[in-house]
């Protein structure tokens, strides 16, 4: 017992690690519960990305990277509408392109600089043990905001993960909600950065919400099945760094992506277990109109 | 353009992104160009002056030093880079494959040169190793006995930080002089120079010797060779690894506490590099104070001279 | 124009952005009718449905859906799209994707009430979705997802009913399912308006529309699915 929570009664730095990062987990099971119903996982890689110039410029100017952050946010998905929109690219295109150009961008601006490459490494991997009381702050505000528009939106955004069309029928703007649904992970991606850093807020965006799609039938369940596999996540990755001796912020994200490789080989085990008494059919043809 | 390959890193540094970037980096125009070490020399002078390009900012200056005006010498990573993660661009490749002289670090300081290093010296631009030259300490500090160096300066187990003691520089200095010379074709008389460091080296080693003692908490383990020299012990780094390029682990920074409690010590020195809050948060968890060293970093100083004592004083000064 | 039609269009002209697909529309749905749109891939039916329900802004000519502007009236006018691809890794409930045909109805935020629930229930008892009421999307055939999805518009309680291939993936059994519940919302008094590749759903219309990139011919199936056009449709006549 003694080793699962002495760390913590011991030392500050790991309770407000503790603290920030189980926030960061929290936003990003609200968020990514709808990055992954509505396929966003290569938007969140492309705002990840994107964030870097806009820290990097930030840093250069002495602004808070946050605010920098949430301008590549910004010009990112900003980016993404127009060159889908007036070149008629598929999504995934456009945001390949601008993927690509803003993180070139953020190295090019990481190598004018003359004091900052040192930092580099922290704004991809973050500095969880140095977390503040002004982060968490910060990030408890994103995790309320985050969650005010996900339960305000549920609707719209529930017949967006099934069709564009069916949300705008019902009258729903799909441009309006989609574009909320956008703001809600770069709000993750952009205050989660502090934490975990650029690379890694990514993993806390995808692997728990994808293991609670793994069992749940309700976006609420799944959020909280994130949420939880997401805080455990934290606990157990910071003690892992505690106690073998590595990287804080990449034990928690290996930590969350291994609880779903589990998850995923228990969920198949089961179902191979039950596989005999169901009907041929029952895993589906499917059908393309 | 040559594409660099790397050697795997080991995991806490995550390769792959870096990877990325270094990739892009190579490809973009972006980078800074080689800076000449003396901001005074003219520039575009009648005969063109042959070059000597150094790899960091800090033996530049040493070099710099030692030439006076009979060269011209250029400096490959910005000063303020950090020389862990510096990446070269592709007129870093065509000045340092142009030089009459290219003076590197070595033991993997210059991580990612090695490569342009490498293809310099196939072209047969002659390169001179500091490290070659002098008396290599062990890479292990005294605080992580006990757990494997996988620091990320790889194949060569040796502490890179040498020009932090001017005793070693003194160490490499006739050869250094003799390649210079070599290299240009004019002779170089190291004697006022060595003097010069000489001096330098008895005045802090006085003023080490009157402390009771000198225990040092820094930034990664960039000390040794001071340490060493002046007879101090480093007995913690937040990031204890010869690279800022490691991530803190929540372990080391645990045992870090325990030391610095058990120690007493009322500093810790950061350089650049260093994760500054979580310095910060150790400091504020032991009562320590933080105090930044410029080790990594040459800024204003005049001379190599200037940039050690600047150094040796903030450490006098916190631990007084 | 008649005052009286549910779906009204002179000389409309649909399309992508300014892109025409077909122009030169003219429609007169009454209240109660069934309006087939028939013709091959890319012939520009799942365009005209797409701005019936008010996806699309027409790019020439007037159109009216229940008197207004397409669109206008989410309520009173339900879309179901082609098979979504999302359903096949859709983690939701089916009961709960059948209850979003209740969401034009309450917005964004009103709770759902009984006789939402009452209508939900209905609509899955309808099509046969009730069976798999409790499993999610994705873990059903397709089917299976056909039908849910089919519910769901059937839950709307909708005036105008605009089906994009619902019959796709059905075995019999389903186009069965389909043709009675289309009889059964115009016995209501519902217009219902289909895409279809399939003359066979074309028989029970009141109107026609034949397209192959442009209106090929207009009017009852007697008229509108002659050989002739049939010919000029598809490069070859098809039994029927």
């Amino acid at each position: 017992m003694n080793l699962l929570v002495a760390p913590f009664a011991d030392n500050e730095f790991m309770r407000l690690a503790l603290v920030a990062s189980v926030l960061v987990a929290l936003t990003c099971a609200v968020a990514g519960t709808w990055v992954v119903l509505r396929g966003l996982a290569f938007v969140g890689d492309a705002l990840a990305h994107g964030v870097l110039p806009g820290i990097a410029t930030a840093l250069l100017l002495g602004v808070s990277g946050l605010v920098g952050a949430a301008a590549g946010a910004l010009v990112m998905m900003a980016g993404v509408g127009l060159v889908t929109r007036r070149l008629r690219l598929a999504g995934d295109t456009a945001i390949g392109l601008l993927f690509v150009s803003m993180l070139a961008l953020g190295v090019v601006i990481t190598s004018r600089s003359e004091s900052f490459t040192g930092d580099l490494t922290r704004i991809l991997f973050g500095e969880l043990l140095g977390a503040t009381r002004g982060k968490i702050g910060v990030q408890a505000a994103a995790l309320a905001a985050v969650t005010a528009t996900a339960v305000t939106c549920r609707r719209p955004f529930l017949m967006l993960s099934v069709d564009e069309g069916l949300a705008r029928s019902a009258g729903f703007s799909a441009r309006l909600f989609h574009a909320l649904m956008l703001a809600m992970v770069a709000v993750s991606v952009v205050t989660g950065f502090q934490t975990v850093g650029t690379m890694l807020v990514l993993g806390m965006l995808v692997a728990p919400p994808a293991t609670g799609a793994l069992f749940a039938r309700r976006a609420g369940t799944m959020t909280a099945i994130a949420a939880a596999c997401g805080a455990a996540s934290c606990w157990l990755g910071l003690l892992l760094s505690y106690h073998l001796d590595v990287a804080a912020g990449a034990s928690i994200v290996l930590v969350s992506t291994g609880i779903f490789a589990v998850a995923a080989v228990a969920k198949e085990v089961a179902r191979a277990g039950r596989h005999d008494d169901e009907l041929p059919h029952a895993h589906g043809t499917v059908h393309l109109p | 353009m040559r594409r660099v390959t790397r050697t795997v890193r080991p995991i806490t540094r995550l390769a792959l992104p870096f990877l990325v970037l270094a990739l892009v980096s190579c490809a973009g125009p972006g980078s800074t160009p080689p800076t000449p070490a003396e901001p005074s020399a003219p520039a575009g002078q009648d005969e063109p002056r042959p070059t000597i390009v150094v790899t960091y900012s800090v033996l530049g200056r040493l070099v710099a030093d030692l030439v006076g005006g009979d060269a011209e010498v250029l400096v490959i990573i910005p000063d303020g880079s950090d020389p862990h993660d510096y990446q070269p661009s592709a007129r870093d490749m065509e000045a340092m494959t142009g030089a009459d002289l290219l003076v590197v670090n070595g033991l993997g300081f210059e991580a990612h040169l090695d490569d342009a290093i490498n293809a310099a010296a196939d072209a047969g631009t002659p390169v001179f190793a500091v490290s070659e030259h002098v008396t290599v300490r062990d890479a292990v500090g005294a605080h992580d006995e006990g757990h494997d160096d996988d620091s990320g300066h790889g194949d060569d187990a040796g502490d890179p930080h040498l020009w932090l003691s001017p005793a070693t520089m003194l160490e490499a200095l006739p050869a250094l002089a003799d390649a210079v010379a070599a290299a240009i074709g004019t002779g170089i008389d190291p004697s006022e120079l060595g003097a010069q460091l000489d001096a330098l080296d008895a005045d802090i080693a006085r003023k080490f010797a009157a402390l009771d003692r000198c225990e040092l908490v820094t930034g990664h383990d960039e000390l040794g060779y001071f340490a060493d020299r002046y007879g101090c012990e480093v007995i913690g780094a937040v990031i204890p690894s010869m690279s800022t390029s490691a991530d803190a682990s929540a372990k080391q920074l645990a045992e870090l506490k325990a030391v610095i409690a058990e120690h007493g010590a009322t500093t810790v020195f950061t350089s650049l590099g260093t994760p500054q809050e979580v310095a910060a948060q150790i400091a504020r968890e032991t009562g320590a104070d933080v105090v930044e060293l410029g080790t990594h970093v040459l800024g204003g100083s005049g001379t190599y001279a200037a940039f050690i004592r600047s150094i040796a004083d903030d450490i006098l000064d916190a631990l007084r | 124009m008649s005052a009286a039609g549910t779906i009204v269009a002179s000389q409309l002209a649909v399309g992508h952005g300014h892109r025409a697909v077909v122009r030169g529309i003219d429609l007169d749905v009454p209240a109660g009718g069934l309006l087939v749109l028939i013709g091959t891939n890319g012939s520009g039916k799942s365009t005209l449905l797409k701005t019936l329900a008010g996806l699309l802004a027409p790019i020439d000519g007037g159109v009216t859906v229940l008197g207004r502007a397409p669109g206008d009236d989410p309520r009173r006018t339900a879309y179901l799209p082609q098979h979504p691809v999302s359903s096949h890794t859709l983690p939701l409930r089916a009961a709960d994707v059948v209850a979003m045909g209740r969401y034009a109805r309450r917005g964004l935020l009103r709770p759902l009430r009984q006789d939402d629930r009452d209508a939900v229930a209905d609509a899955m008892r309808r099509t046969g979705a009730d069976a798999t009421a409790d499993r999610a999307v994705r873990d059903l055939s397709g089917g299976q997802q056909q039908r849910t999805h089919l519910a769901q518009v059937l839950a709307w309680g909708a005036e105008v009913l605009l089906l994009d291939e619902p019959t796709a993936g059905l075995d019999l059994n389903g186009r069965a399912t389909v043709a009675r519940i289309i009889d059964e919302e115009r016995a209501r008094g519902a217009t219902v308006v289909l895409a279809t590749h399939e003359l066979a759903d074309a028989e029970r219309a009141s109107t026609v529309v034949l397209l192959a990139q442009r209106v090929v011919s207009c009017g009852p199936p007697s008229e509108a699915l002659r050989d002739e056009h049939l010919r000029e449709c598809y490069g070859f006549t098809q039994p029927h």
